[in-house]
């Protein structure tokens, strides 16, 4: 039986499914916390070595400036949807609040710090903080941590993509499983 | 058995395992696929390149069957569930009995597809087959099974010359699964199971399994004559029964050790090689440990040794034209690998292996402690390269050095078979490769092409089986044979419709195999007293073109999840003008393949059914018997149905009614029986089966 014929009309067929298939345009990517970044953050905090056998208590601050209108309120909705959600972490209760950047250092340091996309133009106050309280930072915009300011970036476009800073993370004095970090982009 | 052979061969082995250690550290099998199936949003996997990696980022055709895939399915067994994808081509026989292949070429005694439990392979080598039946663990205690189409031999070593089936087990230390199932049903059919996970402490947990399971065949339209086996259930039934322990121990922060064993006894009608019908009895244990030390900086090392036993009693044929034989197959394997990241991007994988397969029994040679070896020492090296945020490119390559051993010479005083050495003790050194591209043009989309070559190695019963058949016939393993060789590259396109809820793609693949191995046939003997031979040879080479198209996703406001695929092959032989070599690849391979599973839930109650379209073909095969040597029969298309209905009595309670090849009873792979003192071609047709289930989680 001769393969050539065929082949010729199964080429068509394959033309035929790209066209219809074709990519289009992307969306304009969700800037605010969703449920479902909420549980990926969370999820993700199973994978960082320290944190997944801590006793009692995790908190999360999620950053705002009172330099940057709306950001308080961002962060404060960022917190309750944290909280809302179900931790992975078999025995730690998760705390979410919303964190300010001025008067970070009053109190207790959260241990992971949410940094929103909108606190771009703090990122050199933020590095400092960070890692002079030894704070695990994370967020939504891969630029965060190609900027060396973040250790974990995530990113939910059609699919979940994971960014890691593993030198800004052993600063914050922390390392992840190795089958996280084998499948995060490491930067 | 001599012993410098495989000594030399371990002392090698050592020198590159320290070698290796001292380059780097590598690579972790403790991977947790609930938490990182939750984090990606899809399923995860390390079958593609040994590193793990969302399933949309492979750079092999793949598919994942989840978890919840599975339990919605109702499938009783896996070659049930593996026939629902594209490429996968599924022909059962016997109810507890189904020859599973990737991308055509699918024979009796499937010996091209390679099947793994969490990493230990449970194909065959003794034979060149899987025997779904005899694994130890039970549908409820799978996590996900992946499907890799096409070679893969540079990762998994030597016959993963077609593709790979990975069964990926819950991970007691992350996975808290208990259960207990009754079922019972039409056919005789009846089943007890269960499972418990156990978390000693918080560095330590293990799950124990057990099942015991029996029905009755389906109704044979010629019946089969064979003598029971020992311990055998009543004719034409069929009974197994398993038991399995997986253990975890987190011994420090970045040091993990899993130890698994089990045992399963299973026996029924089954298919014997050279397509004859038979009775069987099959014994199979391991045992299993990994231990994985992630180092940090330099990489995460694996190091992974198991033993496989398997014992397979096989019936005598009725006028003795076969008589009972047993034989004994063991696999030991060491594996060492390592993972790790010299730059940025770039993850580089180390591996190396060795295999000790033994088989031994009557069926070799004339005394049961005749015995074969084969000894494998292998070496691979996987590159995986992220070149920028859309291209990343994956390169593996394997040599592989084999040698065998046998202490029995065969007896071909009268054999009809030119074979110039019966004595030879085979060997030689393959290489396998696999590379892929793959390009993501956006978040939702990306593109993929791949090559590879994959090799299947001659069985120990392909090289070596030596048996007195009859007064008319004889088998002989042949020494003399060469590797298989699979060449595939593949095209693939996968598209993301998230504000639609599904997902869709194509894959169009060219494919060459040469020196194909296949069964071939002597006859001789005057007219009315016919007599023949029979072996194995390289009988040629064989093209093929797949075409396979696939979408799947939810809609009904995520109450009703549908996964549809089509699959077109085409396939062209090319043998050589032997007129013994009576091959036929290309008509018995189904040139068209639909499949549509549907799975509604909404509040306690849930409906799924799936349905299959594969369309006619004509089937040929070499058959032990000396009346009919050769037959081929036309197996015409069939549609078949399955399907279930489920009410959750509470959360954790369910009762379910399963429906099994609703539509129609059909034949899917013909075989031979003898009946009184004519032989004749027949099959079962797969009967209608209900079956009630209740399963309680815990």
């Amino acid at each position: 039986m001769g393969i050539s014929i065929k082949i010729r009309s199964l080429l068509l067929g394959i033309g035929l499914i790209s066209i219809i298939l074709a990519p289009s345009s992307l969306m304009a990517q969700e800037r605010s916390v969703t449920s479902g970044e909420a549980r990926t953050v969370l999820n993700t905090l199973k994978y960082i070595r320290g944190i997944e056998r801590k006793q009692g208590e995790v908190m999360i601050g999620v950053l705002f400036s009172e330099d940057i209108p709306g950001s308080e309120v961002l962060a404060r909705r960022a917190a309750q949807e944290l909280e809302s959600q179900k931790n992975s972490l078999k025995k730690i209760k998760v705390r979410a609040v919303k964190a300010s950047l001025r008067s970070f250092q009053q109190g207790l340091p959260p241990d992971i710090l949410i940094v929103p996309s909108l606190m771009a133009g703090s990122y050199p106050r933020i590095k400092e903080v960070s890692r002079k309280n030894k704070v695990i930072t994370i967020s939504l915009d891969s630029a965060c941590v190609r900027e060396q300011v973040c250790a974990i970036g995530i990113e939910s476009g059609g699919s979940t993509e994971i960014y890691l800073n593993e030198k800004v993370l052993s600063e914050s004095g922390y390392d992840v499983d190795a089958a996280f970090k084998y499948m995060a982009i490491r930067l | 058995m001599k012993t410098t052979g495989p000594m030399k061969m371990l002392t090698a082995l050592l020198a590159v395992c320290m070698i290796t250690a001292a380059a780097t550290p590598v690579k972790a099998q403790n991977v947790d696929y609930t938490g990182l199936e939750a984090l990606y949003n899809e399923p995860v996997t390390t079958s593609a390149t040994g590193k793990p990696q969302p399933v949309s980022k492979v750079p092999v055709s793949m598919d994942i069957i989840t978890d919840k895939e599975i339990r919605s399915s109702g499938a009783q067994d896996i070659p049930d569930l593996l026939r629902r994808y594209a490429g996968v081509d599924v022909a059962r026989n016997f109810r507890d009995h189904a020859d599973v292949n990737i991308r055509g070429y699918n024979q009796p005694y499937a010996n091209r597809l390679l099947v793994l439990i969490n990493g230990r392979q449970v194909y065959m080598d003794l034979f060149g087959m899987t025997l779904w039946n005899s694994f130890p663990v039970r549908m409820d205690e799978i996590k996900q099974i992946e499907i890799v189409r096409g070679p893969n031999s540079s990762l998994f070593g030597f016959n993963a010359a077609s593709g790979v089936i990975n069964i990926i087990t819950y991970n007691p230390m992350y996975d808290d699964v208990s259960d207990v199932r009754l079922g019972y049903g039409s056919r005789g059919y009846n089943s007890f199971g269960g499972m418990k996970t156990l978390n000693l402490r918080d560095d330590m947990a293990v799950r124990f399994s057990g099942e015991r399971t029996g029905y009755d065949e389906f109704p044979h339209n010629e019946r089969i004559n064979s003598t029971r086996v020992p311990d055998a259930p009543a004719k034409n039934a069929f009974q197994k029964e398993s038991l399995n322990m997986d253990s975890q121990i987190r011994l420090t922060d970045n040091i993990f050790a899993r130890i698994e064993a089990g045992y399963n006894q299973q026996r029924g009608d089954n298919l014997t090689i050279f397509n004859t019908a038979r009775a069987t009895s099959t014994h199979s244990r391991h045992i299993k440990a990994d231990l994985s030390y992630d180092s940090g900086s330099a990489g995460v090392f694996d190091l992974t040794a198991y033993h496989n036993f398997n014992h397979m009693t096989v019936g005598r044929h009725r006028f003795n034209t076969f008589p009972e034989f047993s034989i004994a197959n063991r696999l030991t394997s060491i594996q060492l690998s390592n993972l790790f990241s010299p730059y940025t991007n770039h993850n580089i994988r180390l591996s190396a292996e060795f295999r000790n397969n033994y088989g031994e029994g009557n069926a070799l040679g004339k005394s049961d402690d005749d015995n074969f070896t084969i000894n494998t020492l292998s070496g691979g090296a996987m590159w995986d390269w992220r070149i920028s945020d859309h291209w990343s490119m994956d390169n593996a390559v394997r040599v592989d050095h084999w040698s065998t051993d046998r202490d029995f010479t065969m007896d071909t005083s009268d054999t009809k078979i030119n074979l110039p050495s019966l004595d030879l003790e085979p060997g030689g050194t393959e290489f396998s490769f696999n590379s892929g591209i793959v390009y993501e043009v956006d978040p939702r989309s990306s593109v993929r092409f791949s090559v590879g070559r994959g090799l299947h190695v001659p069985s120990i019963v392909e090289l070596a089986f030596d048996e007195n058949t009859s007064a008319f016939s004889e088998l002989y393993g042949n020494p003399t044979l060469n590797p298989e060789v699979n060449y595939t590259a593949d095209l693939g396109y996968t598209r993301k419709f998230p504000d639609q809820n599904f997902s869709a793609g194509s894959n169009i693949v060219y494919q060459r195999i040469e020196d194909l191995i296949a069964p071939t046939v002597r006859e001789f003997g005057p007219p009315g007293n016919p007599k023949a031979d029979y072996t194995f040879e390289n009988v040629g080479n064989s093209e093929a073109v797949f075409l396979e198209l696939f979408a799947k996703g939810t809609c009904l406001d995520k109450t009703l999840n549908w996964n549809i695929n089509y699959t077109y092959s085409l396939l062209s032989d090319s043998g050589s003008d032997n007129p013994d070599h009576r091959f036929n690849f290309e008509d018995a391979q189904p040139d068209h393949k639909i499949n549509l599973a549907l799975d509604y839930k909404k509040g306690p109650f849930e409906l799924g059914t799936d349905v299959h379209f594969v369309s006619g073909i004509k089937y040929s095969a070499v058959t032990a018997d000396f009346f009919n040597s050769y037959y081929q029969k036309d197996v015409s298309a069939y549609v078949l149905l399955n399907a279930r209905a489920a009410y959750n009595i509470t959360e954790n309670t369910t009762l379910s009614l399963n429906g099994y090849n609703l539509a129609e009873e059909h034949e899917e792979r013909p075989y031979f029986v003898q009946n009184a003192l004519i032989g004749r071609d027949g099959a079962n047709e797969l009967g209608r089966t209900v079956v009630m289930s209740l399963q309680h989680r815990f």
